[in-house]
């Protein structure tokens, strides 16, 4: 059943595996001259010694209009991966099967449905968060230098919080979290519509939403580590002792011989 | 003889209607059988429910003993035909072979590549590409090579036009002659059946009206036609199933085992498409829903 989920599936991994290989290509080509201005800059020596303002001011001024607006493509575009997988893998995943019928073609093979379900599912998901993984990996690396070097001039028009809204989605392993969540997304709403269009754009746009509010709303209240100060006390405390209980009598235990 | 389909008041409902009630039978093995009735009598529900893809709001279904697709293994012994012959149409004809030899232990690839060598189908087409005739073929190729010991057809010939069907059909029973799957079949045609079923159920306004070998049907339903009668007049054993008057004459499908002796009658044998028909609008007319079984 895995190999016919594969099968299945060989459009949408041919269409990210191009994808994937023109950003590849294009990162690639461009990287010597971003990590030579890099190295160049002396960003990493400073850190341990002196102002890096300036070695970040100059650095920034050094990249070329195309670093800057292909860091920017860049976090655009691992924004709308999660997206683009839960609107055009995830949502059609099973209702193209309820549409065209072809359930009843799956389900009749001497294979429970169950297991037609955790293959599809289970062969989507690792796709989709491999797919995201990647290009997470590819940009996170790429744009290592500009991430190091931009937060020294906070006047600069490519400094970003690293757990702002723009940065933290788009490095490391969050677009693997945001990927899983638009695949569960879009195969929910097409296990509740059970059709493909309506499916699709239900996904796009609820995914979008919580895409807009989540970072509003919802991880300010998590980004920070809670503080408390020292000099005054809690307001309320809660004291926890320890009470020792006595041990029951060993009256049944059976008694080791001496 | 054991039964390869065995209901029992069974029922289907869906939001708004019964799809399926009240429906008991037991339907031989080793058997081709018809099931007739007009669009949205409810077979499809049955032979879905037969195949595990629906499940019953109430009573029982068991099928080669089992309950529809209780596992891999009840399931490899049931082959599909679903309606219209839904195929991946991106997935060429190979890749659906390829499909089949995966998802079933059983499956039989010499039997595979000598039907679509005979058909003539070109491995490297798409499914979405073939033409109706040449997709239901393909769909009956992936349920008989699954070796299955029953195979169910909803409406597998509906749609194609009347040459494609008579290969279809050929097809079909050459495939059971050979490898002796009992078979439930359905159609809204009763030429269609006629050729091929020893069997018959037919099924109306979501009820079986009538089930049993398709000789013994024939030998104990009668046309008669005569001076016009009240239908209480007629003697006991003779059960009325479908009645037309005109000022002076009445014709009635009658059955009954008993031959018919009344000298003012003239009786007729029926057709297979007649006591159908008999059943089918007797089921309009009548609102008592008389359920009958023929062994």
């Amino acid at each position: 059943m895995i190999r016919l989920s594969v099968l299945q599936f060989r459009a949408q991994a041919a269409t990210a595996a191009v994808a994937l290989a023109v950003f590849a290509v294009i990162l690639a080509a461009t990287s010597p001259h971003l990590f030579g201005l890099y190295d160049s800059s002396g960003i990493a020596a400073c850190q341990a010694h002196g102002n890096c303002l300036p070695l970040a001011t100059s650095f920034v001024n050094k990249l070329g209009g195309f670093y800057t607006v292909f860091y920017f493509i860049g976090i655009g575009f691992l924004l709308l991966v999660p997206a683009i997988i839960g609107t055009f893998w995830a949502a059609p995943l099973l209702t193209r099967e309820f549409e065209a019928g072809t359930f009843q073609l799956a389900w009749t093979q001497s294979v429970t449905r169950t297991r037609w379900l955790a293959a599809k599912l289970g062969v989507g998901a690792l796709a989709a968060v491999a797919t995201a993984g990647l290009f997470s990996l590819l940009l996170t690396w790429w744009s290592g230098p500009i991430d190091t070097a931009a937060p020294f001039d906070k006047g600069n028009s490519i400094t970003f919080l690293r757990l702002g809204f723009v940065l933290f989605p788009t490095r490391g392993i969050t677009p693997l979290g945001y990927a899983a969540f638009a695949f569960a997304l879009g195969v929910t709403a097409g296990v509740l519509i059970r059709r493909t269009v309506p499916a699709m754009a239900a996904t796009l746009a609820t995914f979008l939403s919580i895409q807009i509010a989540w970072p509003i709303w919802v991880r300010p209240t998590s980004s920070h580590p809670p503080t408390s100060s020292s000099r005054s006390p809690p307001r309320t405390s809660l004291t926890l002792t320890w009470r020792s209980v006595p041990a029951a009598a060993p009256s049944s235990c059976p008694t080791c011989p001496a | 003889m054991s039964a390869v389909i065995q209901t029992s008041g069974l029922g289907k409902r869906y939001r708004r209607a019964w799809g399926l009630r009240e429906c008991t039978l037991a339907i031989p093995e080793g058997r081709v059988v018809g099931l007739v009735g007009p669009n949205g009598a409810g077979k499809t529900t049955l032979l879905h429910m037969a195949a595990g893809l629906l499940a019953p709001t109430c009573g029982t279904i068991s099928v080669l003993g089992q309950r529809p697709a209780a596992g891999p293994a009840q399931l490899a012994r049931v082959g599909f035909v679903a309606q219209d012959t839904p195929v991946y149409a991106r997935m060429s004809v190979a890749d659906h072979l390829r499909l089949g030899a995966w998802l079933n232990p059983g499956w039989d690839d010499a039997l595979t590549r000598r039907r679509i060598g005979r058909l003539g189908l070109d491995p490297r087409q798409r499914a979405g590409s073939l033409s109706g005739g040449q997709r239901a073929q393909l769909a009956l190729t992936l349920a008989l090579a699954k070796r299955p010991d029953l195979l169910i057809l909803d409406e597998p010939v509906a749609s194609l036009d009347p040459l494609a069907r008579r290969e279809f059909l050929r097809g079909l029973m050459e495939a059971v002659a050979e490898h002796g799957a009992s078979v439930v079949l359905s159609s809204h045609l009763v030429a269609d059946l006629e050729r091929v079923c020893d069997y018959l159920v037919v099924l109306a306004a979501s009820r079986v009206r009538v089930a049993g070998e398709v000789s013994a049907l024939l030998a104990s339903h009668h046309r008669l036609s005569g001076p016009r009668r009240d239908p209480g007049a007629l003697p006991a054993g003779q059960e009325v199933i479908e009645e037309s008057h005109t000022d002076k004459q009445s014709i009635f499908l009658v059955r009954t085992d008993q031959p018919i002796h009344d000298p003012s009658w003239t009786v007729k044998p029926v057709s297979m498409e007649d006591l159908v028909l008999g059943y089918m609008s007797g089921a309009r007319d009548d609102r008592t829903h008389r359920l009958e079984v023929v062994s």
